[in-house]
């Protein structure tokens, strides 16, 4: 057991205190309808689908040459004067930040946006070796007072409102207690101010990673990460290893993408390349540059059904746009990878049993994979997920009740004779408790004194 | 610490082999996807647009004398500038006329390893830019100074009108991928969050103000 | 034309009164309507909850049962459906999908069916669509006094592509309203089992489309799909409402009537 796992074998205890949490889903609903109407005004003017196409062959193109690209981008960072490490686990790749920083007798790490020190649980390892490392984008900023998780992808702290957010800035940091988001923001301003200030080591992930010349890309709004990465002496960059896209000119295609699928930018405010450390004739800029690249469970995907899901530019437009995700915000999956993503992320990352109901927690309504903006048949890969999981599973009630079902189906006279029956009970208590999932919550409908084929039988019969 | 490289490209070999061989890769660049061709004044009209939803400034000036009047008149009196050297030996007059009734601060003040305390507290920044992109009202900047632009919470981008080029097509080229500098910082707009209820506020940690100045030399 | 009707067995044992409907709409704009009388289930509740191997089965006697119409037990030698010039036409877009999407994927390892599933799949229509890509909405037109709201199911929609022709349809019939549901492109929270196995959340959905529908002030909600309409109407009258939820086969054959 580490203690890197997801919470997600409770999602059926988690999903349900969440989803009766009527103050979340009102917070949940504004941030995510705001956020999708924004990205859909901002491809008014581009043609979504032959970006994407673009960007489904490039990433495609970028996992079926995974170790090609990892070689010519660790070159090129090598020429760069960057140091790159490769991590199995992430507990290889947090005793190697670790080493770095005690290496540089660090006492204060500033740390922007990044899923994979997320995945890592990399702020409380290095915590826990007195440390201190401060989120510094604001939303992971209020997520690391409350002592949190993330609940987005790209808005961690969606799930709360500006009432909480001004109450918790009030106790932890001693602010005056006032909900204007503009006043909290620039009183945050002020506390990271002093962070960066100083700080020693600077931690930051990155959204892509260019193999034909060694550049990090980092894309933020704040100002945060292109500080994290600028005002301190050792810079750290952590990633998935299947953050490298070939050429620098992939970035025409992923940059039109990213910020409109996110937040309906049509760039993001800073994109950071980054290209190692502070050069001979430059007055800042950190000495040391580290690239961590994390495999954990990402290259076991290569070559399987399920590779294209390592396409994911983390977006988070799956979850402004999943109905479930709306209404149970991203705690109840468990995960640092929440929504629909999350839910082919986590068991494939982390393994199936870790969150076996993940995957069954869609309607399957489709409408991720039609904003996807790199093409991941997302709900085709949840219902694949579903086959391998049952595949396994030949016992139990449920797999008992689709046998009988099938054996039904297959005979039409039982089908008959199921139908016959299904009219006697349909309205005793057996079937009303039979079905109280259904019935607990909604009306059953009233079964007709015959099924089509018994009237259709009986029309025939009259001509 | 020996890292894990030779069992992940182990594993993502196994993953291959699996796979068709696969074509070699391709040595074309992405495609050109934007449209958008024209002269500078229709691109000037496309930059000011994209720059100002965003709640920045672009503006034509005529010559170095605009610039300062320009400088001037949006920021405070005895308030404190800090100016990038090659803009600084470029456009001596623009330091001359400033340097009335503004503290100037220039780049070639400060060495390698200076204190990052002394450059937190501008006002303003000047700095001059690599190019500016029509699409997105976006500036590109590389600096061997990257803390001044990046702290000061007004940013005054200083640039002859042959810099602005129309799309994000041009940015990712060779031109900018094979550079030496450590650094290429895209700024769209000012500095911005929407953590809290997704409410806008600009000047987070970065500029709230972005100005961008055409030159016309 | 001959068409083939697929019944989905939901709508054979709950909503007949769909396929009736159907039948007449069908028969009304000329076609040689036939109902073979083997099929069961397309499989798909099987398929969608993880259980490929029984969609699998439940598949290869769809398939069988859907192109015959005889009596005798059914065999791949004996189809009598003409794959050159008849039809599949199902008041089920779900179902449309899982023959027409995922027929050809789940029995492509099979030498019996794989191109069977693949020709099959080219001729099976959704109910409303093939009104529309096949027929024509012009040759439809009836006459309803009714404000209704439409319900894109996220099968039709996203599997299958219906978005148009329903309200298409629904404009050719004289003295309808038809008002636009507010984000009507977001599901209801049926999803087949879903709704059974988290109920709560799928109920929350519900609610929200039940909302937007009442928002509206329509007195009918139409759809293509009557799962969709049979957890919305569970949950209306749950609640107490009166509205009226209706399969878009339903409100053809009422405007039909009254206009001969």
């Amino acid at each position: 057991m580490t203690t890197t796992e997801p919470q997600s074998r409770d999602f059926k205890k988690l999903y349900k205190k969440e989803v009766a949490n009527l103050r979340l889903r009102a917070n949940l609903k504004k941030a995510t309808i705001q956020a999708l109407d924004k990205r859909n005004d901002s491809f008014a003017e581009l043609d979504f689908d032959l970006l994407r196409n673009e960007a489904k062959k490039i990433k495609q193109e970028s996992v079926s040459h995974l170790n090609e690209l990892l070689s010519q981008f660790e070159d090129n960072a090598h020429k760069n004067n960057c140091a790159v490490f490769y991590a199995e686990s992430p507990e290889k790749a947090n005793a190697y930040i670790l080493d770095v920083a005690q290496r540089h007798a660090v006492k204060k790490i500033v740390k922007s946006k990044s899923m994979v020190t997320e995945e890592l649980r990399l702020v409380p390892f290095l915590e826990k070796f007195g440390i201190e490392t401060v989120e510094t984008d604001l939303g992971e900023y209020i997520i690391q007072l409350a002592g949190e998780t993330p609940s987005h992808i790209t808005a961690p702290a969606i799930h709360k409102s500006r009432t909480e957010i001004a109450q918790l800035l009030h106790d932890k940091i001693g602010i005056e207690l006032n909900d204007d988001p503009t006043f909290l923001t620039g009183e945050a301003r002020k506390a990271l101010r002093e962070k960066f200030l100083s700080a020693e080591m600077g931690i930051s992930g990155a959204n892509f990673l260019i193999a034909e010349n060694g550049t990090a890309v980092v894309v933020e709004n704040e100002g945060n990460a292109r500080l994290s990465t600028s005002a301190v002496k050792v810079h750290v960059i952590v990633t998935g290893i299947e953050k490298v896209i070939p050429k620098f000119s992939d970035l025409r295609i992923f940059m039109r993408l990213l910020g409109r699928s996110a937040t309906g930018q049509k760039l993001t405010s800073y994109v950071s390349l980054i290209r190692g450390p502070r050069r001979q004739n430059e007055k800042d800029g950190p000495d040391e540059v580290h690239i961590v690249l994390l495999d954990n469970g990402r290259s076991a995907l290569v070559g399987t059904e399920h590779q294209e899901v390592l396409h994911c530019i983390r977006c988070g437009a799956c979850l402004n746009v999943c109905p479930v995700y709306r209404s149970i915000g991203g705690h109840a999956y468990g995960s640092v990878y929440p929504g629909p993503i999350g839910s082919l992320v986590t068991p494939l990352f982390f393994g199936p049993k870790n969150a076996p109901d993940l995957p069954f927690a869609s309607s399957l309504c489709g409408n991720c994979t039609e904003v996807c903006p790199v093409g991941i048949g997302i709900h085709h890969q949840l219902l694949a997920m579903r086959h391998e999981i049952k595949a396994k599973t030949k016992r139990g009630v449920e797999a008992f009740i689709f046998r009988t079902f099938r054996k039904t189906m297959l005979r039409p006279q039982r089908y008959r004779l199921f139908s016959r029956l299904a009219r006697i009970f349909s309205s005793t208590p057996i079937v009303a408790k039979a079905f109280k999932g259904w019935t607990h919550y909604r009306e059953l409908p009233k079964l007709p004194a015959r099924s089509f084929r018994e009237i259709y039988k009986s029309e025939r019969g009259k001509e | 610490m020996t890292d894990d490289r030779e069992k992940i490209f182990a594993s993502i070999r196994r993953g291959l082999r699996g796979a068709e061989k696969s074509a070699a890769l391709r040595s074309a660049a992405s495609p050109l996807t934007s449209m958008i061709q024209h002269g500078f004044e229709s691109l000037f009209i496309k930059f000011k647009r994209e720059l100002e939803i965003l709640g920045g400034l672009a503006e034509k000036v005529e010559n170095e004398r605009d610039v300062s009047a320009f400088v001037t008149d949006h920021t405070e009196p005895a308030s404190s500038l800090f100016i990038y050297d090659d803009l600084a030996n470029s456009l001596k007059s623009i330091v001359e006329s400033l340097s009335v009734n503004r503290r100037l601060r220039f780049g070639s003040e400060f060495a390698a390893g200076y204190d990052k305390r002394e450059v937190a507290a501008f006002d303003a920044a000047l700095i001059g830019c690599a190019a500016c992109v029509a699409e997105t009202g976006t500036v590109l900047i590389q600096t061997d100074m990257r803390l001044p632009a990046a702290l000061a919470p007004k940013l005054f981008v200083i640039v002859e009108r042959s810099r602005l080029i129309a799309s994000l097509d041009e940015v990712f080229t060779d031109r900018f991928g094979n550079s030496d500098a450590s650094n290429l910082f895209l700024i769209t707009g000012p500095s911005r969050t929407a953590d809290i209820e997704k409410q806008l506020v600009k000047g987070v940690h970065g500029p709230k103000e972005v100005i961008v100045l055409f030159l016309n030399q | 034309m001959r068409v083939f009707l697929f019944v989905p067995c939901f709508i054979d044992q709950v909503f007949p009164n769909v396929a009736v409907s159907s039948m007449k709409v069908l028969k009304h704009l000329g076609c040689d309507v036939v109902f073979p009388e083997h099929q069961t289930c397309c499989g798909q509740p099987a398929f969608n909850s993880g259980y490929r191997d029984e969609a699998r089965l439940m598949a290869m006697h769809e398939v069988n049962a859907l192109l015959t119409l005889t009596h005798s037990p059914v065999a791949a030698a004996k189809y009598d459906f003409d794959f050159k010039h008849d039809y599949i036409v199902g008041p089920s877009g779900s179902c449309v999908a899982m023959i027409r999407n995922f027929y050809p994927e789940i029995l492509a390892d099979d030498p019996r069916f794989e191109d069977v599933s693949k020709n099959m799949a080219k001729r099976t229509y959704e109910f409303s669509e093939f009104i529309c890509k096949v027929i024509g909405a012009d040759r439809f037109s009836g006459k309803l006094q009714a404000t209704v709201s439409y319900h894109d199911s996220c099968h039709a929609l996203r599997e299958l592509g219906v978005k148009d022709g329903p309200r298409k349809i629904l404009e050719r019939i004289e003295g309808l309203r038809l008002i636009e549901l507010p984000y009507n492109e977001v599901c209801c929270g049926f999803g087949g089992t879903f709704a059974v196995k988290y109920p709560e959340i799928s109920v929350v959905m519900a609610d929200e489309k039940l909302q937007n529908f009442y928002q509206t002030g329509a007195d009918i909600l139409v759809s293509a799909d009557s799962s969709c309409l049979m957890h919305l109407e569970g949950r209306a009258r749950r609640s107490g409402s009166l509205k009226r939820f209706a399969h878009i086969a339903e409100i053809m054959s009422e405007s039909i009537d009254r206009k001969p």
